[in-house]
């Protein structure tokens, strides 16, 4: 049996619970294995950035737990958080949200200048991320002087950089042109199949879903199929 | 820390304008601090200058009931002696000996009391410079019997003008009443218009002869030294020496020289207080503003794992590098303000009348110990920390997965 990177039980994301209730999410129990490449999908509101958010221990269940890596989220302060998404878990988000002030390669390895990890063994790494990432010509340019299909492939190397458990990526390709989608995408499900990499995508691009091997539907907050294909 | 120090940097020339108009008021606060410090110091030293030159000089000798009532019995002699053994010792520079009476001075039209001090007019103007601070007429050492100077105010009530006479009453040293005729030869106007108008300046030796005194009598003995430190270790040691005369410095004679510069301190420390205050909340403006705006990015940062000392260190530096950067530039340019100034000196004769009657020269020379220096620059960096707290406090209490989704 694969190892199981993420699990939640039970989770509830209720806002105004004192209130007039809103149910965010209800009763997501779900388990991803390493190696995964899922696709969280679900109309807007169903709950599936809510979802990201409670795995990658930005956010707070109401009920429920989550346990990345053997590791129970739940208790840990926010110090402890912080720490633990900088080692264990990677980001991509829909906004590219690098640090403009920085290179592309400067961007890539500052996780790993936040992890302390020394030279040369740091700039190797970034070396070959951006390599992978195919983006290694760009690597002393601003996020400004890189188109948006650049900029995810430098969020992306950021996102790897650390060797994390797996990459959460929220509607990655959602301010992405057709041919940077694919292009995106391909370079993913590379790093996917060759490096095994685990990759949860919250989408409802039919381009990224295409590509899933395995697709969660919220509605509602509730999840209403789960198909491996 | 590297890698926060250089984005911290970063950021701060991410807005160059907004970064540049925070750092000007940066620049200009301090050297309008350094200025205005520099200004009052020289107010104070001209005032304790003025001061020691046309009242107090460095120390005065008298003899010890003198201080306490000015009668002219009270005096010292004689005069050599004292002056041998003050001259003995080269810290002194000069000295002079004069008569000090309380009298009458009575015209036509008038009379009033006046305190008359007889002074020897070649010494007087080594050590007090009486002859330069003439608005008309002669110095004493005019040839002519009985001249005296008195204030233009004095003339003005007495109805006299220049060349025309006076007579001066007062009681000699047996008890009673002398008189002299004396003549107006000149105006004498030290700036300080309140004092001028108390006192009167004759001859030492005419003065001797009405008041029936010993030879080389003089109930006060000047001295200025060649520098103004050496003034309380002479003076303790020459009590000594002079064991039945009573040796005063400066501040004891003039005590309000010390007040005055209490309260000038007091005002500059408030002063330093008010720009930093004002410098303050311009920082935490520009530096909250730019937290504002990059909330999103700081949630981001939060999310990838930069904990949430490292992002408040981030956000203080930035307002630190910004007052380490603009600070010495202001300290600078006041630097060489003052410089300039100081040899120049700030011509106020504009308010001359004013700045008068409190004894202030019109010519004030600025000036600033390094001290100061250190003082501004330790206050500005204690302003940058503080002012950095309230917005980094904002920035690591942002809560990424809302700061995310901020536009």
């Amino acid at each position: 049996m694969s190892e199981i990177v993420i699990k939640t039980a039970g989770l509830y994301k209720i806002y105004n619970e004192n209130t007039i209730p809103v149910y965010a999410l209800r009763d997501v129990s779900v388990e991803i294995e390493k190696g995964a490449f899922v696709a969280v999908v679900g109309p807007s509101g169903s709950g599936k950035t809510t979802l990201l958010n409670i795995v990658g221990g930005l956010d707070q269940p109401t009920r429920g737990s989550v346990t990345v890596d053997d590791r129970e989220l739940a208790g840990m302060s926010e110090n402890e958080l912080i720490n633990f998404r900088r080692d264990h878990i990677g980001f991509v988000f829909q906004a590219f949200n690098l640090i403009p002030v920085l290179t592309a390669r400067e961007n890539a390895e500052f996780v790993m200048l936040l992890q302390g990890i020394p030279d040369p063994e740091r700039t190797e790494r970034v070396d070959s991320l951006l390599e992978a990432v195919g983006i290694a010509d760009k690597a002393e340019n601003k996020p400004s002087e890189l188109s948006g299909g650049q900029q995810q492939r430098v969020a992306v190397a950021r996102a790897l950089a650390p060797k994390p458990a797996f990459i959460l990526a929220d509607e990655p390709t959602a301010n992405l042109d057709t041919k940077s989608a694919y292009n995106l995408l391909d370079m993913m499900e590379k790093l996917n199949k060759e490096e095994h990499i685990t990759f949860v995508f919250s989408t409802h691009d039919p381009r990224v879903m295409e590509r899933a091997r395995r697709i969660i539907t919220l509605e509602d907050g509730a999840v209403v199929s789960d198909v491996v294909k | 820390m590297k890698m926060i120090i250089k984005l911290a940097w970063l950021n701060i020339w991410r807005n160059p304008v907004r970064t540049g108009v925070v750092m000007a008021a940066v620049v200009i606060g301090i050297w309008a601090l350094v200025f205005l410090l520099g200004f009052f110091n020289g107010m104070v030293d001209s005032y304790i200058n003025a001061t020691i030159e046309s009242r107090t000089s460095h120390l005065q000798i008298h003899h010890p009931e003198f201080v306490e009532d000015p009668e002219v019995i009270f005096y010292l002699d004689p005069a050599e002696l004292f002056r041998e053994k003050l001259h003995a010792d080269n810290r002194v520079k000069t000295t002079a000996e004069r008569l000090v009476l309380q009298g009458l001075l009575s015209s036509a039209s008038g009379s009033r009391g006046v305190m008359v001090k007889g002074v020897k007019p070649e010494q007087e103007k080594e050590i007090s410079a009486l002859d330069r601070k003439l608005a008309e007429g002669e110095y004493l050492d005019v040839d002519r019997r009985n001249p005296i100077l008195v204030s233009k105010g004095m003339g003005r009530r007495l109805g006299v003008s220049l060349n025309q006479h006076l007579v001066l009453s007062f009681q000699n040293v047996d008890g009673e009443f002398a008189s002299g005729r004396f003549r107006v030869v000149g105006w004498y106007d030290t700036g300080n218009t309140q004092e001028d108008d108390m006192m009167a300046f004759a001859r030492y030796d005419d003065l001797l002869a009405l008041s029936l005194m010993e030879e080389s009598a003089f109930h006060e003995m000047a001295v200025i030294l060649h520098d103004i430190k050496d003034v309380p270790a002479f003076q303790s040691e020459f009590s000594e020496v002079f064991d039945d005369a009573r040796i005063r410095s400066y501040t004891e004679i003039s005590p309000d020289m010390v007040l005055y510069n209490e309260q000038i301190k007091t005002m500059l420390s408030i002063v330093i207080i008010v720009v930093m205050i004002a410098l303050l909340f311009g920082i935490i403006n520009t530096m909250l503003m730019a937290v504002l705006e990059r909330q999103r990015e700081l949630g981001m940062l939060l999310a990838i794992g930069m904990n949430q000392r490292k992002i408040f260190s981030m956000i203080t530096l930035e307002s630190i590098i910004m007052c380490v950067i603009a600070a010495p530039i202001g300290v600078l340019i006041g630097y060489g303000t003052i410089g300039f100034l100081g040899k120049a000196g700030i011509d106020l004769r504009t308010w001359s009348d004013g700045l008068e009657q409190f004894g202030i020269g019109t010519l004030i020379y600025p000036n600033l110990g390094w001290a100061t220096y250190v003082e501004i620059v330790f206050a500005l960096v204690i302003t940058a920390i503080v002012a950095g707290i309230y917005p980094s406090i904002k920035a690591i209490s942002l809560k990424p997965v809302e700061a995310i989704r901020k536009l």
